[in-house]
């Protein structure tokens, strides 16, 4: 015993670590978990947590993102021309807490996220096929009835809200879950795979104070932030792991005995934040952690690469579930702008309608060097995109053609901007990008330097703003000029496509683009299921796009994946938060 | 008054004082004066310093074209030299890129100290930056000695509840934990060079009004301030002609001292992010770009050394010289040998 | 002396109801979409930006603001952190013993060295000593703490493979959760190599040191640089007193004048110094801690005045302000105490 405690001090005090356990997984990662709970999580750091230790009807087989694994559903079909989705769900499944997991509990989880639906939270996409609002039903209300409603109104609205509720989620019997949507949804089958839409534990949450599931009490909780519940940091749910703690920081899980599906290898997991890289890849080199984040190709290639005992994972069909973009803003705010300069074509500022002209567009469209980008960014490791759109999904045409650098082009076109008299006057606009983003910031400089070489009568400036600052330009719509992402909710093409090109999307409206027939496609293919007509008219909007170049999109690094090279069965699917779920990877 | 006159210390010249011969015969005094003449040196010369790698846009500014860059502002004949030296514009200070690689690339005849990763010119970075330490240094120390003045002088001349007033003041900013008040003041107000010296300055003064209105107390009680009023002297001809001299004196001397660990402050709000823009010439930026390049790949920890040595250096030299300088100003300033 | 601490003490809530005025009417310079932006973690978020104004009554005037937290604050609730994701003062419970800690394991060595080699320089003035010393504080107060952390990461760390990166290793953080999940490990004071011996586990205590060398050496080499120069200062100071000079003349032996009567003396104003300095570490080293990854108080503070959490970084500067007041008002004390010339009415 003395013996044993003395070589333990020694060994503790020189400090020898030994590499972690063949059943323990240690991800050391910069992100921190926003909430546990899934109708309120919506950020990567927490969606990674919540894809392993709950589970929704239908999942992605591995890294595809078109064929689906039946997990808490068995099969289902869709009736009434796309209007009411029915489950079948499976039989003998428990929750962590013991509990057995059946259709009252689906209906739970579901009527949740339509009754809480907080501002920040990801409820609106499934809201807005539920229930036909994608707010929540006191933000619904303000809206339609102004801020001081009669009580009256406001009670028979709030009723009307709540049938709708319920009629939309409905159970037949212990194991079958039907949902009625407003109209006739091809992208509800995959908003449902979203991770924020799973079935959680209802008896365990409700005997823990959360909503009863019944009209009673569900005022009380409209557009509550979830944050201070219980389920933000307790977790019952049917996954291959189950939650041990959550300091606020560091997440530690272990296998469920009880999971309905195969025993995962892995039977500890510790999920760290560290946001100092080199610390990371320390840690990394050391055997202290088996996966670490790796924020930039250049740091991979210069110092992660030639660690011995690690593995990098990559190939080049690998793309990330995002699309980024550089955005010309038609209708920016004329009054109080600081962007625009004099607001004038005077050489000194832009003019409101500077880029309603199509050749201003295109100029700017020819400035952008995606190769550049590529080679000296991404270390030639990067995917072009030739459309918001990520190649993986359905719709995205590869063979439409790309805005590269041409600066003959670039001078061509704006010699014919503004009746032909911008060459002649000049400008100066401004470009901002989201302080911290290297990326963001290079391709504003970019912009600068081959637009500032064509004419010295063009002036950018680039200038670099806080997140907040930058959210309220955005908001106002000041900008001229930004560049922004969009990571994807779900897997389908509408995501992106109404988002950015629709006048009525998030970033369509941000730019003022009124484009009828853009618009005519894009609803047309919100409402058919046929995938292949879909994609068709898919096809048709990047084409409309490239013609048009109301934006134009820049490359994105080509995704890897970094561990210890004991750990296999590790593969890339950009819809999940973590890349691969836990309890598909092993360590030899 | 002439019996006044002889009681007070007759001042002798300077360069004859005790003083000065005391700290001409510390050999550190003398390093640390050469260090921070260095420096000054550095920072008036720097457009000529970088007249052969001077961004697209600070030459535009300047009016001067690429090929006659070198000519003209190495030549302090010509008036765009004295503009440059004087009066830069602003674009000046933004360091100039060659190409946009995130990997540092290592000391070549073009650029003797490397480029950093995103590739910023380390030279151009360190040079310019001595300007913004001086700059930023100089002005935060004066704002904040201005209102430490201001505020300790008040205490110390009026006394009484206006005394009690102004220091629970200086308590309430003086319990505020500093790094975090600059840094919420930054993030509402902007990471503008200027924001970010009001905000330190702001937290700074305090410890001069105290340091003021201690020396205040300590001088009033003085027996020749007693004389003066003894004779005759008004209140505020004593305090402005005998009590604020002498206590204000040390004050000065010892706040300019901190002008070299003002510099350690704003790169620390760099590595936290609420520096000056990226790609703004400061050496707590040039730093922070080295972040993650400390170490290098296994087998080359040391591979990307430029990065992060240079400017560790340039920043713990000056604040070294200052150091020193102020040690050895007070030993000389220290009447027990 | 009764009085004086009294009246210090009363004027307490003064400082904090002024402190919290200013922080909460600085935040009202940013309109509510700025402040909402703090909440907003991706551009899909961006997009509801209204909600979220709406949600978390971002548009509120600001006296509605302030007297809705002030009245919850009064009632024990400083409401709830987003970047601890917690509530203010259940966050300011688990970090304080954490930076507490680091402050103790690095003031103390820090205090003794420091002391120990300010004293040295002073006594043997401008010889070979002396100069090293001098250079050697200097220098180590010159270099920016994150180069020094980093350096010490990547080689004592990473090349060396000694000690540790955060508070454990991660084999324990696994089964401490998973113990203290199941009732068999209890956070008696947070303090982990107190709870380490508190429960039984000495290899708790061990592993935790391990992992505390590393960001207590930084913090003892950049803080107790400045701490030796003013030691030596002091101890100079002292050393030209005409008493010093008289017991020498009288024949005491060197040792016992330096060491047992002019170091004492030099001591005095040192308190205060130290005093704040380890108020200052309490409070939390921003960036040692974020280097280290030490979940302090340090890194959380830096955190929410990055992200506009309002409510952390008015609870934390208010139990700062709680703290620094408090150290203040007990270094005084002591130097009264130590002082007979000090006199407060």
């Amino acid at each position: 015993m003395k013996k044993g405690l003395l070589a333990g001090i020694l060994i503790g005090a020189l400090g020898l670590a030994l590499a972690t356990p063949k059943d323990t997984f240690v991800h050391m990662t910069f992100g921190e978990v926003d909430t546990l709970d899934p109708a309120q999580a919506y950020d990567t750091a927490s969606n990674y947590i919540i894809e392993n230790v709950y589970e929704t009807l239908y999942g992605y087989k591995k890294d595809s993102l078109t064929q689906y694994e039946p997990l808490l559903a068995t099969s289902y079909e869709i009736k009434d021309g796309g209007k009411t989705y029915v489950f079948r769900l499976r039989k003998g499944v428990k929750f962590h807490s013991g509990n057995p997991m059946t259709c009252k509990d689906a209906e739970y989880s579901f009527e949740r996220v339509l009754v809480t639906n907080p501002g920040d939270s990801w409820g609106w996409f499934l809201a807005e096929s539920l229930v036909g609002y994608d707010v929540n039903a006191k933000a619904a209300a303000e809206e339609k009835l102004g801020k001081d409603a009669d009580p009256a109104k406001l009670k028979a609205f709030l009723d009307d809200y709540w049938k709708k509720i319920d009629n939309s989620v409905e159970c037949e019997g212990l194991y079958t879950l039907r949902f009625n949507l407003v109209k006739p949804d091809p992208t509800f089958f995959a908003k449902l795979l979203y991770a924020g839409a799973a079935i959680v534990d209802s008896k365990w949450a409700i005997a823990h104070g959360e909503w009863s599931g019944t009209k009673k009490d569900w005022e009380a909780w409209i557009g509550k932030d979830l944050r201070q519940g219980y389920l933000h940091n307790h977790m019952s749910g049917t996954g291959a792991y189950k939650l041990v703690k959550w300091d606020g920081k560091d997440v530690v899980a272990e296998a469920f005995d009880g999971y309905w599906g195969k025993k995962p290898k892995i039977k500890k997991i510790l999920v760290q934040v560290v946001n100092e890289e080199p610390t990371r890849i320390e840690a990394l080199k050391r055997g202290d952690a088996d996966r670490i984040a790796v924020t930039s190709r250049a740091v991979l290639e210069s110092q992660v690469r030639s660690i011995p005992g690690v593995k990098v994972w990559e190939d080049k069909n690998w793309a990330p579930a995002a699309a980024g973009a550089v955005f010309f803003n038609q209708a920016p705010a004329a009054k109080d702008n600081p962007y625009l300069g004099s607001g004038k074509l005077d050489g000194k500022g832009v003019p409101p309608e500077f880029f309603k002209d199509e050749h201003v567009r295109k100029a700017f469209a020819y400035a952008i060097d995606q190769d550049a980008i590529i080679d000296e960014l991404y270390l030639g490791k990067g995917v072009k995109l030739t459309m918001a759109l990520p190649p993986s999904f359905l719709g995205y045409d590869p063979n439409l053609p790309i805005y590269t650098y041409d600066p003959d082009k670039m001078e061509a076109h704006f010699k014919k901007a503004l009746g032909g008299k911008l060459w002649t006057t000049g400008f100066e606009i401004t470009i901002l990008y989201n302080e911290g983003n290297r990326v963001r910031q290079t391709i504003a400089e970019m912009f600068k330097a081959n637009i500032e070489e064509i004419n010295p009568k063009f002036k950018v400036n680039v200038q670099g703003v806080q997140w907040p600052d930058f959210i309220r330009a955005v908001s106002k719509r000041q900008l001229p000029v930004f560049i922004l992402g969009w990571g994807a909710d779900y897997a389908d093409p509408d995501n992106f496509i109404y988002t950015f090109y629709h006048s009525r999307g998030y970033y369509g409206s941000k730019i003022g683009l009124k484009d009828q027939e853009m618009d005519r496609l894009i609803e047309e293919a919100r409402t058919i299921t046929d995938a292949n007509k879909r994609a068709e008219l898919y096809h048709q909007v990047g084409k409309h796009a490239y013609e048009t170049a109301p934006l134009v999109p820049y490359p994105l690094p080509s995704p890897f994946i970094v561990t210890r090279d004991n750990v296999t069965g590790v593969y890339y699917n950009p819809m999940l938060s973590g890349t691969f779920l836990w309890k598909d990877i092993e360590k030899k | 008054m002439a019996e006044l006159a002889a009681m007070k210390p007759q001042r002798e010249s300077f360069w004859r004082s005790r003083v000065w011969k005391r700290f001409r015969r510390n050999p550190l005094a003398l390093v640390g004066t050469a260090i921070v003449i260095f420096y000054v040196l550095v920072a008036i010369f720097a457009p000529a310093l970088t007249a052969d790698r001077m961004g697209r846009n600070c030459l535009r500014d300047l009016g001067l074209k690429r090929t006659e860059a070198v000519r003209v502002l190495r030549n302090p004949l010509h008036p765009v030299f004295w503009r440059a030296t004087l009066a830069p514009p602003k674009s000046c200070y933004r360091i100039p890129r060659k190409g946009y690689s995130p990997v540092p690339k290592p000391p070549s005849k073009k650029y003797p100290l490397g480029l950093a990763g995103g590739g910023y010119d380390i030279y151009y970075g360190l040079v310019w930056g001595t300007r913004t330490a001086f700059y930023v240094g100089i002005l935060v120390v004066g704002i904040a000695l201005l209102i430490g003045i201001l505020i300790g002088g008040a205490s110390g001349f009026l006394g009484g509840w206006v005394d009690n007033l102004l220091m629970r003041f200086t308590d309430v900013i003086y319990a505020f934990p500093g790094l975090v008040l600059v840094m919420v003041v930054v993030t509402i107000f902007g990471r503008s060079l200027t924001t970010i010296m009001l905000a330190i300055a702001v937290v700074a003064w305090p410890t001069y009004a105290r340091m003021l209105r201690g020396n205040i107390l300590k001088t009033k009680a003085q027996d020749y301030v007693d004389a003066a009023r003894a004779l005759g002297a008004g209140g505020l001809r004593i305090f402005f002609k005998h009590v604020l001299p002498n206590s204000i004196g040390p004050l000065i001397i010892l706040a300019s001292l901190d002008i070299g660990s003002i510099v350690l402050s704003v790169a620390a709000l760099s590595f936290l992010g609420l520096g000056p823009g990226v790609g703004f010439a400061d050496w707590g930026q040039m730093v922070n770009f080295a972040r993650g390049w400390i170490v290098g790949p296994p087998g080359e920890p040391l591979k990307y050394w430029y990065t992060w040595v240079w400017p560790s250096l340039m920043i713990a030299l000056f604040v070294l010289g200052w150091n020193l300088l102020g040690d050895a100003v007070r030993d000389a300033l220290d009447p027990r040998s | 002396m009764l009085t004086f601490t009294v009246r210090r003490l009363l004027q307490l809530p003064l400082v904090l109801f002024a402190v919290s005025l200013i922080i909460v009417g600085m935040m009202q310079f940013l309109p509510p979409s700025a402040r909402a932006a703090a909440f907003v973690k991706s551009e899909q978020q961006l997009a509801h930006i209204d909600e979220i104004i709406k949600q978390y009554h971002l548009d509120a005037p600001f006296y509605v603001q302030y007297w809705t937290w002030l009245q919850n604050a009064l009632h024990g609730n400083f409401g709830f952190s987003r970047v601890a994701k917690k509530p203010v003062l259940e966050a300011f419970a688990e970090k304080l013993p954490v930076s507490a800690e680091l402050a103790f394991y690095a003031f103390f060595p820090m205090l003794i060295v420091s002391i120990w080699l300010g004293t040295l320089a002073a006594i043997h003035r401008d010889k070979l000593i002396d100069q090293i010393v001098r250079v050697l504080a200097v220098l180590f107060w010159s270099i920016p703490t994150f180069v020094l952390g980093i350096a010490l990461v990547a080689v004592v760390y990473g090349y060396l493979r000694l000690f540790g990166i955060g508070r454990l290793p991660s084999n324990l953080i696994i089964e401490l959760a998973q113990a203290s999940a199941a009732g068999k490990f209890h956070y008696y004071t947070g303090f982990l190599t107190l709870d380490g011996l508190l429960n039984g586990r000495l290899d708790v205590t061990l592993a935790a040191l391990k992992h505390l060398v590393l960001p207590a050496l930084t913090l003892i080499l950049v803080q107790g640089a400045q701490l030796v120069r003013v030691m030596r200062s002091s101890m100079l100071d002292e050393l030209g007193k005409d008493y010093v000079r008289t017991a020498r003349a009288k024949g005491l032996p060197d040792r016992v004048v330096y060491y047992k009567h002019a170091r004492r003396n030099a001591l005095i104003p040192i308190i205060t110094l130290a005093g704040l300095m380890f108020a200052f570490m309490i409070n939390g080293v921003v960036i040692t801690e974020t280097i280290f990854n030490l979940p302090g108080l340090g890194q959380w503070a830096a955190l929410a005045a990055v992200q506009l959490d309002q409510p952390a970084i008015l609870g934390f500067a208010l139990l700062t302000a709680v703290i620094v007041t408090t150290a203040n008002i007990v270094v005084d004390l002591l130097y009264a105490l130590v002082d007979p010339r000090i006199r407060y009415e």
